[in-house]
């Protein structure tokens, strides 16, 4: 079966490269071929890679061609059709499966063709060097995490995300991405080659994929780190060569200069957003230039945000954001002018009101902020723009210790005494709680200058009694790091009189954890629909802003949700735990971002965005088929003919006595016993069967699969072309997508409710759980096979007209490049199709127990636009509904 | 400052009071006539401009001076594992245990 070349080039530094080889022949290495490419070593290099033979392929460079030559030699070496990993010889392989997962993400959408990892520095404790890379257009200074900075390791960016491009000390590059684009540009010796690579894919529709489940570990710059000028110069000379070619396209990718006004300290909160959207927003097209509206040490920790403080424009920028303060609003500096608006009460004085009112647009998170600026005499359009979480820092992995004696622990945060109610909240729970409870409550003081707080709450905490209350007062972390202390407290508490925006709310929702909040204001709809209310008792006057009302949480109901969450603290932890995924994605930052941007736009003053790349897909390489053919179609859908069909056109089905032959298809499946058990055994893995597939699947449960097929398949591919089949393969397939080459796919369709009338019949499924198994395996296998040559077969048109059919798909292989078949004599076509095989036939009436989504299908199966559509990744989604949907009731006729 | 290299407080409490200064508008003052040496820091009319723009330094340059005279504590930026290993040294110990 197709493989993968790992080629890992060295130079020098044999202790580097031992510790390489060692770690990476140790990992799972199924169908991989090791290839180290010396680039003329003058050290014990060549001599000890003899020990290697048999387990490494060599190839010795007469002097050192640098990187970009000595990785195209690995290309070059490498088998025609495998996919290639270039590794540097300075990393790790601390990820035993990392090759498997690498091409997850590598066969997880057609259009993918470069996949890069995470990789951690030397520090013991775990710093994060690159997860993902971009570069800007001004000083051409290519990043390597999202906020230019090394983190800790948060487990942050551990998703499957699309990014501008990987760093090349690790690369895996699809071979059809190969074929379109060949290997490395040699305009460069070593360093920017790796971007130039991956922004040559774009412009093809190929996207750089980060595949964030892979860690390994990296030494930076371990080949050369013995000749600091030599290095220096090598990047020199490729950012000069880079800069001519790309310097100016990158400038024009920006569509025009927002202009952001905001802080990145104090407030928390307007920091927050500045943190949040700056960054999003230049990576979104738009030129961001960043001003404080306050006098400020800067404090950004984001390279973007860092940038656009930096950054000049001249006129009038296209537009300006205001997150501050609403008398801020005022200063909007921009030809769009919107403002960020959040108000701690329920009506904004009117000043506030006045200022908002010379803005174009006013954007707000949510219906109470609305509500608060409209009833201080804003008349400007409001939108509302809800503000979701980060999630990649924010999610229920997040590492952080727990209390070592396992105390239910409460955090809250204070900022402002009378807003964040943080007296009221001590009281209350020094009053619920007794000493020797197992129970502790922590309050982290955000960064301000109002020393006072920490002295009154000390006193407030000295004259009473109860469980522990410990002040954190005087730390300040890394943005990063932010999450860590929701994640060591098993309870938010956000029990405020202010009914401001709350960014922890949602973040510890995000994370898993339980959320008390009060009743009121901007945290009012999150803490109904998600976590513990607290009364409102009223509305009192803040007595800094006269007339303006904020809410008294109530105290009773405060102690009543303390000690419910400490009493319950089981099973809402359960719960917390498992909404917090589905939580997060459905209060996404990012999608906060996609809003943000609708708004601006709205204006009309940024220029038109560029018409997207069409996407890649690996059917349109000037390459045949190889043929290897595989058929996939629901159970029961006549996929045993079409194979029969095949096997007479010339098509190797496997020997005959490895085929399965069963009661109900006497004449046999076109099966193989031991891929059908392999399917079996790879549903019970991630705990389901046929008629309940899993939604997920372990991923060692993925990498059996794949080895125990590629068994099955290796003895076939001598015999080209061949053809599988096997309904469970809808399911599946995408995981064999790496060790295919080139293959065909022969979708099978039949109607879906002759389908669950033969499920019905064979299995006694009920109609409703047979239709929605027919669409879960329809929507995965063409959603898998999506970009892919492949062919669709109707069953109906199978029976009915079987010669053309025959004679059609006959055409569309050969159109593919599939060499060695022939159309079937008409006799052998009429021996083996039978119009007795269409036993089961429905009514237009039971039509209507197809769900509206079902039609839909059966429609853009029978007018064939189900090969030219996109399907979102719902796979999953569509895996729970399956027995979620309400029973119904059919009338077939048999 | 003293040559024994105490702050001698009252002394610059006083002297600001005398030229009309803050305490901190003083010593930014004789920072500014420090660095630029005695020969021109003797001249009186350098150091009566020095002084008139101590007094009237800019709104800006007042709240960065404040920021910077803020307690250390609150802008430290520490990491996570450190707080915990103070407020639950149990973790420490069971880490090294």
């Amino acid at each position: 079966m197709r493989g993968v070349a790992l080629i890992v080039l060295a130079w020098n530094q044999w202790p580097l490269t031992r510790r390489c080889l060692d770690s990476l022949l140790a990992s799972d290495l199924e169908h991989a071929e090791v290839i180290v490419v010396d680039n003329g070593s003058t050290d014990e290099t060549p001599r000890a890679l003899a020990d290697y033979a048999g387990r490494v392929r060599v190839l010795t460079m007469p002097e050192n061609l640098g990187f970009v030559r000595g990785m195209n030699a690995g290309i070059a070496a490498a088998r025609p059709d495998d996919d290639v990993i270039l590794l540097n010889n300075d990393l790790a392989f601390t990820q035993r499966d990392w090759i498997g997962r690498l091409r997850d993400a590598a066969y997880a959408a057609p259009e993918h063709g470069i996949v890069g990892c995470r990789l951690l520095g030397p520090e013991p404790e775990g710093r994060v060097y690159h997860s993902g890379a971009f570069i800007e257009p001004e000083r051409l200074w290519g990043q390597q995490t999202p906020s230019g900075l090394i983190e800790r390791d948060v487990a942050q960016y551990t998703r499957l995300a699309r990014v501008e491009s990987i760093a090349f000390a690790l690369a895996y590059i699809r071979r059809d991405c190969l074929d379109r684009i060949g290997g490395l540009d040699t305009a460069f010796h070593s360093y920017f080659e790796d971007t130039d690579y991956c922004l040559r894919a774009a412009d093809l529709g190929i996207v750089t994929v980060l595949a964030g489940v892979v860690t390994l570990r990296h030494d930076q710059h371990g080949s050369t780190s013995e000749d600091r000028s030599f290095r220096t110069r090598l990047f020199d000379e490729s950012r000069a060569t880079f800069a001519a070619r790309w310097q100016q396209r990158l400038a024009e990718r920006y569509r025009g200069t927002l202009l952001w006004q905001g802080v990145t300290r104090a407030d928390p909160v307007h920091a927050r957003l500045a943190r949040d959207f700056v960054r999003r927003l230049d990576a979104r097209g738009l030129r961001t230039a960043f001003v404080p509206t306050a006098a400020e040490l800067a404090d950004p920790q984001d390279f973007r945000l860092e940038l656009a403080a930096g950054r000049q424009w001249s006129g009038m920028p296209h537009a300006a954001i205001v997150a501050a303060p609403a008398p801020s609003f005022a200063h909007a500096h921009g030809r769009y002018r919107l403002g960020l608006g959040i108000s701690e009460w329920e009506r904004v004085p009117a000043a506030w009101g006045a200022a908002a009112n010379t803005l174009d647009r006013l954007i707000v998170p949510d219906e109470f902020q609305a509500e608060a600026f409209r009833a201080g005499g804003v008349t400007r359009p409001i939108a509302i723009v809800p503000l979701g979480v980060d999630r990649d820092y924010c999610h229920p992995r997040v590492p952080a210790p727990r209390h070592p004696r396992g105390h239910f622990v409460f955090l809250a945060v204070a900022g402002q005494l009378a807003r964040d109610a943080t007296d009221l909240l001590i009281e209350t729970f020094r009053r619920t709680f007794r000493e020797d409870e197992p129970v502790e409550l922590l309050v982290q003081f955000v960064p301000r200058d109002d020393d006072t707080i920490a002295d009154r709450l000390d006193a407030l905490i000295a004259r009473t009694r109860g469980a522990r209350v410990r002040l954190l007062h005087g730390w300040g972390f890394p943005d990063h790091q932010r999450a860590q202390p929701l994640a060591a407290a098993d309870a938010y508490v956000s029990v405020r009189r202010g009914g401001g925006w709350d960014p922890r709310a949602a973040e510890a929702l995000a994370i898993g954890r339980a959320l008390i909040a009060t009743d009121f204001g901007s945290q009012a709809a999150l803490v109904r629909a998600h976590g513990h209310p607290v009364a409102c008792a009223r509305l009192i006057e803040d007595a800094e802003h006269p007339g303006c009302r904020w809410a008294e949480p109530d105290a009773d109901s405060l102690a009543a949700q303390l000690r419910d969450v400490f009493e319950r603290r089981i099973d809402y932890a359960a719960a917390a735990r498992a909404n917090a995924a589905s939580f997060a994605a459905a209060h996404d930052i990012d999608t906060s971002a996609d809003r943000l941007m609708e708004e601006i736009e709205r204006g009309g003053t940024f220029k038109l965005r560029t018409p997207a790349v069409a996407a890649h897909r690996p059917r349109d390489i000037a390459k045949p088929a190889s043929g290897q053919i595989v058929v996939l179609g629901m159970h029961r859908s006549g996929t045993s003919s079409v194979a029969g069909l095949l096997a007479r056109m010339g098509a190797w089905p496997g020997a005959p006595g490895d085929l399965l032959i069963g009661p109900d298809n006497p004449r046999g499946h076109y099966e193989l016993a031991e891929l059908h058990s392999a399917c079996l055994r790879r549903l019970a893995a991630a705990g389901g069967d046929w008629k309940h597939p899993p939604s997920s699947a372990p991923a060692a449960a993925v990498d059996a699969f794949r080895r125990e097929v590629a068994r099955v398949l290796d003895p076939l591919d001598t015999l080209r072309p061949w053809f599988v089949k096997e309904p469970r393969l809808c399911l599946l397939v995408r995981e064999l997508l790496p060790l295919l080459t080139r293959p065909v796919f022969v979708h099978v369709a039949r109607d879906p409710l002759e389908v669950a009338a033969s499920l019905a019949a064979r299995d006694g499924l009920d109609i409703a759980h047979a239709l929605s198994l027919w669409e879960q395996y329809t929507r995965a296998a063409f959603a898998a096979t999506r970009g892919w040559p492949r062919v669709l077969v109707e069953y109906a048109e199978l029976i009915a007209d079987p010669h053309g059919v025959a004679a059609r798909l006959h055409a569309a292989f050969a159109a593919f490049g599939v060499e060695g078949l022939a159309v079937p004599t008409a006799a052998a076509i009429d021996d083996w199709i039978e119009p007795s095989l269409r036993r089961q036939r429905a009514s237009t009436e039971a039509r209507a127990v197809l769900s509206p989504a079902q039609r839909e299908l059966v429609a853009a199966i029978a007018d064939r636009s189900i090969l030219d559509r996109e399907f979102p990744e719902e796979t999953a989604a569509v895996f729970e509904r399956a027995t979620a949907e309400p029973a119904a009731t059919a009338g077939v006729a048999g | 400052m003293t040559e024994t290299g105490t702050l001698d407080t009252e002394r610059l409490a006083a002297l600001s009071r005398r030229l009309g200064v803050s305490a901190r508008q003083l010593l930014v003052a004789a920072a500014r006539l420090a660095d630029a040496g005695p020969a021109i820091a003797d001249d009186p009319a350098y150091r009566e401009r020095v002084l008139r723009d101590a007094r009237n330094e800019s709104e800006a340059a007042e709240g960065a001076a404040r920021l910077l005279l803020t307690p250390f504590a609150d802008y430290a930026i520490n990491e996570v594992d450190r707080l915990f290993a103070t407020i639950w040294p149990e973790l420490t110990r069971e880490r090294e245990g």
